[in-house]
């Protein structure tokens, strides 16, 4: 089954501007319209992951995260604490029935883990 | 913070990787020979690893502690006991600083920007909904302006999503009497319902909400207080001016104390008393 790289996601403090960027470069569509309104982007592709859009407080500078998709979250992020990962944002049941966790990698990069709605 | 690893009275006591160099120099000065490599064979790592370790630019994992003290043949209550000191002595590390001057930054927003004591105030509201698409119609702010607001609130452990109808108020009661009382909320929730009902394509009501937080001198309230008074008539003479009037708008003036340094009452002060 494996733990897949699922989702990219870019964080910045310009989503529309990001959004608009990708989108005019590759054809991309988006879609905000869910609970968070989170701007998903549609490649048009079925190869590749997902990727959405995510908004940062302003002044802050842009960077992309990679979601990886786990069985059994807590578990996970408890293990990746123990490699010496830092939890940026613990467990969060989202809207949509996903649920997500923001890490921090020892050397300072940030990804989330994720798991399916059960 | 960085960590000093002297150890004597008042210091923090030894941590991993002080012992483990304090074992390369016992071992290297009983034998001119040995040197981080050998040492690394007899911990069972690679050289790479031990010298990151030694120096502190890796990670000291439970597993790395562990490890390396089940080679040195440190009993359970050693390992636990400097698993303890890890825990508590280790501080934050320099790679950790950046996360230390966000979650700072992050409290210093939290207790300044209206927004999250608002979302917060909000969830304590029956006809809550866990959409910040919803959230941002209710407060008049853009859903992005929700959305870092939630993230900061998420990362501070003020906020849990606890399923996904479900959110959660975890942070500590630092609201208090602010702005945002439940009652007031539940006041511009009706308003805002009663704005949006029935008028669709309406163009979004004109909307102006601002807060001020400003170190004061307390001699000045009186004047500050006379001002508001005065702004109070001129905007009543203002509005007075049309005899045809097609909505009704809400303006909030509040005027709170948010610290208490000084032993200023409230207690029949002219400065708190409606104007």
């Amino acid at each position: 089954m494996g733990q897949p790289v699922t989702h990219f996601q870019i964080v910045t403090a310009n989503p529309d501007g990001a959004a608009e960027f990708y989108s005019s470069l590759f054809g991309w569509t988006v879609d905000a319209d869910n609970a968070l309104g989170y701007r998903m982007f549609d490649t048009g592709s079925e190869e590749g992951i997902t990727g959405g859009v995510w908004p940062a407080p302003p002044g802050a500078p842009a960077f992309v995260q990679l979601f990886i998709r786990v069985e059994d979250l807590d578990t996970e992020v408890k293990r990746a604490e123990s490699l010496g990962a830092t939890t940026i944002i613990p467990p969060q049941e989202l809207p949509d029935g996903d649920a997500m966790a923001v890490m921090r990698d020892p050397d300072g990069a940030t990804f989330a883990l994720t798991r399916a709605s059960k | 913070m960085k960590t000093s690893h002297a150890s004597g009275p008042d210091r923090p006591p030894l941590l991993f990787r002080d012992v483990l160099r304090e074992e390369l120099g016992r071992r290297c000065a009983d034998n001119s020979r040995y040197s981080l490599r050998a040492f690394a064979l007899d911990l069972g790592v690679h050289h790479a690893t031990l010298s990151q370790l030694l120096s502190g630019r890796r990670v000291v994992t439970e597993e790395s502690i562990r490890r390396i003290g089940a080679a040195l043949g440190w009993s359970s209550d050693r390992v636990a006991e400097l698993l303890e000191r890890e825990r508590l002595f280790s501080g934050p590390r320099e790679r950790d600083e950046p996360e230390v001057v966000r979650l700072t930054d992050d409290a210093a927003r939290v207790m300044h920007e209206w927004c999250h004591h608002a979302i917060l105030e909000l969830m304590r509201l029956a006809s809550f909904r866990p959409d910040s698409r919803w959230i941002a119609r209710v407060l008049g702010v853009s859903t992005d302006e929700v959305n870092i607001a939630l993230s900061r609130l998420a990362r501070l452990g003020m906020l849990t999503m606890e399923a996904p109808d479900r959110w959660v108020d975890s942070s500590p009661d630092v609201v208090g009497d602010a702005a945002f009382t439940r009652a007031t909320l539940e006041h511009l929730l009706a308003r805002f319902h009663d704005l949006h009902r029935n008028r669709p394509g309406r163009e979004r009501a004109f909307a102006d909400h601002v807060v001020m937080t400003l170190a004061v001198n307390t001699a000045r309230l009186p004047d500050v207080a006379a001002l508001i008074a005065r702004f109070r008539r001129e905007l009543a003479t203002l509005v007075e001016l049309d005899q045809h009037r097609d909505e009704v708008y809400q303006v909030q003036l509040t005027l709170l104390p948010i610290t208490a340094l000084t032993n200023h009452t409230d207690e029949g002060d002219p400065a708190w008393d409606s104007p």
